[in-house]
């Protein structure tokens, strides 16, 4: 067997769970789209699952030990998103300056809920996305961000309501055209 | 439509448009990513093996330390100095919490203008330009910077504890350990300790304020790593402790800044923290 190969077994046709190419075929796409609503940039969350995947492939035998390595992954992709961030926020100037990000073909019917998803506080724009794109429970997206569960309920309540009023006020802009 | 029911319809819809990439690509460079590490190593055991080379040749054997294939320019870490009062150079280094067998090493990636001390730190006036020169750094520090933010990677042996004792952790798991600093004389507990994930590991996470009360009969040591006494508690300072269940000895990350530090640098700072992985 090649040494490089990518295993999560002990042999490679000995599998005593998935391999990375199955976790791949499995949790890539949905993995980009939780982070699309996390990040509000499609790109960006391509981007960023792809290097946890690569992430994950150079761990080979530590990943293989891993219980929910889709929950690796997006926390994986999730801490690398909030570091570009804290650096963004820094460089808020320059940012303003680059336009928003455009939805990718298809998904033009959507742009009023990302519209408004992406007008929410980062902080309640996370919680909002792992909630409804990643069906996550209130106590696994407190482990996975690190914070007690009382913040993520505040800021999912306050979200759920900031995302009804815009949604709201878009469709009253909408009637009145 | 509620926001649920327009959230699930747009994320089927993204989950059918989104393309699967070639996996090929993301092995190759997860296989890039793990011989680089591999080198690191290398580069680390051929040190090691130069050091005992020198007591092997007074007693007559013949070493043959080989350096490693390829050496440190495509290393993405470098093992960290220690205290050497010096500014980095921006990077991933690798850093040994514990010298006891099997313990894993930690990797931090490290922004700009960061000196090298136990951990990497910053204060006022600390210019963001590599020096080599400890005494520039230190003639900064001697100035009463008004602010200070450091990482500190630990394993941990003894915490202070209130009557003017130090608990002895050596053995604890995390659980054990963060309920331990949970106790810490001269701290505050803001929130935690909070399940979390370091590095796909289960962690403990705890967020602590210093109070500038630790009893003086500490001598100013909050707790006692293997390279150490660490100091702490200072009032206005706030820290960000996690606790990291490696499945050798928890490994504990302390992230401290002061409540006037510039947010750029507190940011720098949480980036390190986010930025932690556990090697092999």
């Amino acid at each position: 067997m090649d040494e490089d190969s990518i295993s999560f077994g002990r042999v490679s046709d000995r599998h005593d769970g998935p391999t990375l190419r199955d976790v791949f075929d499995a949790s890539y796409r949905r993995l980009v789209v939780q982070l699309y609503g996390v990040t509000g940039s499609f790109e960006e969350a391509e981007d960023l699952v792809q290097e946890a995947f690569v992430r994950a492939a150079g761990k080979r035998g530590r990943f293989s030990a891993v219980d929910n390595p889709e929950a690796w992954l997006r926390t994986t992709a999730i801490n690398a998103h909030r570091s570009r961030w804290r650096k963004a926020r820094n460089g808020r100037r320059a940012r303003e300056l680059v336009p928003p990000p455009r939805e990718p073909d298809g998904l033009e019917q959507h742009v009023e809920i990302m519209t408004a998803l992406r007008t929410l506080p980062e902080a309640q724009r996370t919680v909002i996305a792992l909630h409804y794109l990643a069906d996550l429970p209130v106590e696994e997206i407190a482990a996975a961000l690190g914070v007690p569960t009382g913040t993520v309920k505040s800021r999912l309540s306050r979200g759920r309501d900031a995302l009804a009023v815009r949604l709201d006020h878009s469709q009253e802009g909408v009637d009145h055209v | 439509m509620s926001e649920r029911l327009l959230l699930e319809s747009f994320r089927e819809d993204a989950e059918r448009l989104t393309r699967l990439p070639a996996f090929e690509l993301i092995e190759a460079a997860g296989r890039a990513r793990r011989r680089r590490r591999h080198t690191i190593g290398g580069v680390v055991a051929a040190c090691l093996l130069a050091t005992t080379g020198v007591v092997v040749t007074t007693t007559g054997d013949t070493p043959d330390p080989r350096p490693a294939e390829d050496p440190a320019p495509r290393s993405l870490a470098t093992p960290w100095p220690g205290p050497t009062m010096t500014t980095m150079k921006e990077g991933t280094y690798e850093f040994r919490p514990s010298i006891a067998p099997g313990s894993p090493p930690v990797l931090v990636t490290l922004p700009p203008g960061w000196n090298a001390w136990e951990g990497p730190n910053r204060f006022e006036g600390l210019d963001r330009s590599v020096t080599d020169d400890a005494d520039v750094n230190e003639g900064v520090i001697e100035e009463h910077p008004r602010w200070y933010a450091g990482l500190l990677v630990l394993d941990v042996q003894w915490v202070a504890q209130r009557g003017c004792s130090f608990a002895d952790t050596a053995d604890d798991d995390a659980a054990a350990l963060a309920q331990t600093l949970v106790r810490l004389p001269g701290f505050g507990v803001d929130t935690g300790p909070t399940s979390a994930t370091v590095d796909g590991l289960p962690a403990l996470h705890l967020r602590l304020r210093g109070l500038g009360t630790l009893p003086r009969c500490t001598g100013g040591v909050v707790l006692h790593s293997s390279h150490g006494p660490i100091g702490g508690g200072e009032a206005d300072t706030l820290y960000d402790v996690w606790v990291i269940d490696t499945g050798v000895s928890p490994v504990l990350v302390w992230a401290e800044w002061s409540r006037s530090t510039p947010q750029r640098d507190v940011d720098d700072l949480l980036a390190m923290v986010d930025s932690v992985e556990i090697g092999d």
